[in-house]
């Protein structure tokens, strides 16, 4: 029997089953809870920022035992990928697809910003010989995940173990030669994986020296702004809705080239950020200079409703198929090694739909009024006394659609 | 902070009004000891007819597990149809394939464990399955790159 993925379908480069739609009065709650709570905040919420962090403070030392084990789990996948099997059963390609891509949230949000520990490329590079070209910004960043997501969802086969050893060599290639040129900062910008992380740890309660617990909005607020932060985080939402969108019967009833694919993925996350940077820069009373640095300035809002989406999008996929890829690494040159007993398993989060259902709804709700509350709070230091309430208007208006149309396509897709 | 404080206070109001809906009406209070034993009589009779209607539905049920559901492929000149469409099926249902197809074909069926079936050209084929875990699982036509049915199995 041939195990080997099929394209398209095999959603998310990991075949397999997915979730149920969620019912329509889950999506309806859904939405009168985000509906209602949007204009509770812009109606009677506070009228002096109260959530803008300063955390200006230098990252500290990179903490050598996370190093140690990011150098281990990095060679255990990598081994896994390039001498394991060459089909779908490949415990390397089911890890970057489950591990990295999507646990890197979960990680970041529990722990904080563990991944600059644990990167070995971090490791493995010095100094930098020259300073980072500021200018860039996150889009070398953004190319690197617009790459990835589009193997994953647009590529001709994204089950192919090859594609993925492809991709994951360039990938290695790029991170030493652009760590050993810039040092650090490379990762801080241009790291895909890296600079996701970062970006999700700061609406992590626990801050970047492991200790203290702090305001996850008020983190959230440090996030530093660049050029390419708001196409970052477009790239992160539109894939997503993407990959819900091109499983609905709509898209599959159609017979379309990876070209049509890839410009579709390409058009989600175009419209996404054209939309935000729209919306961030409609309001009166301000110069066109600071209307030009309005999305950058907002962006860090967009944030929670991305990390709410890929939570209620993928936390099957994680928790379920992580299972399958935690036994497959076990035996990463698939000679049938079975150290933990049987590796079958144990669908937690299938097995009770309504609950899952309910989880969804709950996470993209969450997101949602943390994006609200965010905007609200920098738009009150942004927007001048005058507009400060029809200014946040257009991005309020935005928020809840994007809300509404991730609960949509959980609903019918 | 108060206006925070309201704003939670109304949403705690909504999420009061739509659980209330839920509950379950109150049982009667009744008062004479005769009301109650004619009471106590219908209540019996309606757990008995409950009690058969269920026994039907099961029987039902049970009935269209053993019938399943019956997919017809046909794959021709390159199209296969069905294509995209949602098939519902109960868990534990046995789900059918009827393929015809006119090329050499390999139909995937992503579910735990997956299955993998080969159908020559100009042949057909009837395989069976049964799928224990709700979701949604793909049926696909792998060389012309097709999702032929997603099964919603609930």
């Amino acid at each position: 029997m041939t195990l080997a993925a099929a394209p398209t379908l095999a959603a998310h480069g990991v075949g397999g089953s997915t979730d149920l739609p969620i019912p329509f009065l889950y999506a309806m709650v859904g939405a009168s809870w985000a509906l209602t709570i949007s204009f509770a905040v812009l109606a009677l919420a506070w009228r002096t920022p109260r959530l803008q962090g300063s955390w200006t403070s230098e990252p500290g030392r990179r903490r050598p035992w996370l190093a140690v084990l990011g150098m281990a789990l990095t060679a255990w996948i990598l081994v896994a990928l390039y001498a394991g099997p060459d089909d779908a059963s490949n415990g390397g390609l089911q890890a970057v697809y489950i591990f990295v891509w999507v646990g890197l949230v979960p990680l970041a949000l529990v722990a904080g910003h563990v991944w600059r520990d644990l990167s070995p490329w971090r490791t493995l590079t010095g100094r930098g010989r020259w300073t980072y070209p500021e200018r860039l910004g996150y889009w070398p960043a953004v190319a690197g995940l617009f790459a990835f997501v589009w193997l994953e969802l647009a590529s001709p086969d994204p089950g192919s173990v090859d594609a993925m050893r492809t991709w994951v060599a360039v990938y290695v290639v790029a991170m030493l030669a652009g760590g050993a040129a810039f040092g650090p900062r490379w990762f801080d910008r241009a790291d895909p994986f890296d600079v996701y992380s970062a970006i999700v740890a700061r609406l992590s309660p626990v801050a970047r020296d492991g200790r203290l617990s702090r305001n996850p909005l008020r983190g959230l607020t440090t996030i530093p702004v660049g050029p390419g932060l708001v196409a970052l985080l477009a790239v992160l939402l539109g894939s997503t809705a993407y990959d819900s969108f091109s499983a609905s019967p709509f898209w599959q009833g159609r017979a379309l080239s990876t070209l049509q694919h890839s410009a579709t993925l390409l058009g989600f996350c175009l419209v996404v950020g054209v939309l935000f940077a729209v919306a961030a820069s409609a309001t009166g009373g301000v110069t066109r200079e600071e209307r030009r640095r309005l999305p950058g300035l907002l962006a860090h809002s967009l944030v929670p409703i991305v990390v709410g989406y890929v939570f209620a999008h993928y936390l099957t996929y994680l928790v379920e198929k992580g299972q399958g890829a935690f036994h497959a690494l076990l035996d990463p040159l698939g000679r049938g090694w079975t150290p933990l007993g049987d590796p079958s398993i144990s669908y937690v989060l299938s097995d009770h739909p309504s609950m899952l259902a309910a989880l969804k709804v709950t996470f993209v709700v969450a997101g949602h009024v943390l994006a609200v509350v965010a905007a609200h709070d920098r738009a009150l230091v942004l927007l001048p006394r005058a507009h400060r309430l029809s200014g946040q208007l257009a991005m309020l208006v935005l928020m809840v659609a994007y809300t509404f149309t991730g609960l949509y396509l959980l609903f019918s897709v | 902070m108060k206006t925070v404080t309201i704003a939670l206070a109304v949403g705690l109001l909504l999420a009061g009004c739509s659980g209330s809906s839920d509950d379950a009406p109150a049982p009667k209070q009744t008062t004479s000891a005769a009301e109650d034993q004619s009471r106590q009589a219908k209540e019996q009779a309606e757990q008995k007819a409950a009690a058969d209607d269920e026994l039907a539905e099961a029987v039902g049920d049970e009935a269209e597990k053993q019938r399943g559901q019956r997919v017809t492929i046909t794959i021709k000149d390159g199209e296969v149809t069905p294509r995209g469409e949602r098939v519902e099926v109960k868990k534990g249902q046995r789900i059918t394939l009827l393929v015809t197809s006119d090329a050499d074909e390999e139909i995937h069926v992503h579910s735990d464990p997956e299955h993998t079936y080969q159908v020559k050209a100009g042949g057909s084929i009837e395989k069976s399955f049964t799928i224990d875990t709700p979701g949604q699982v793909a049926v696909e036509a792998h060389h012309l790159d097709a999702t032929i049915v997603q099964l919603v199995v609930r």
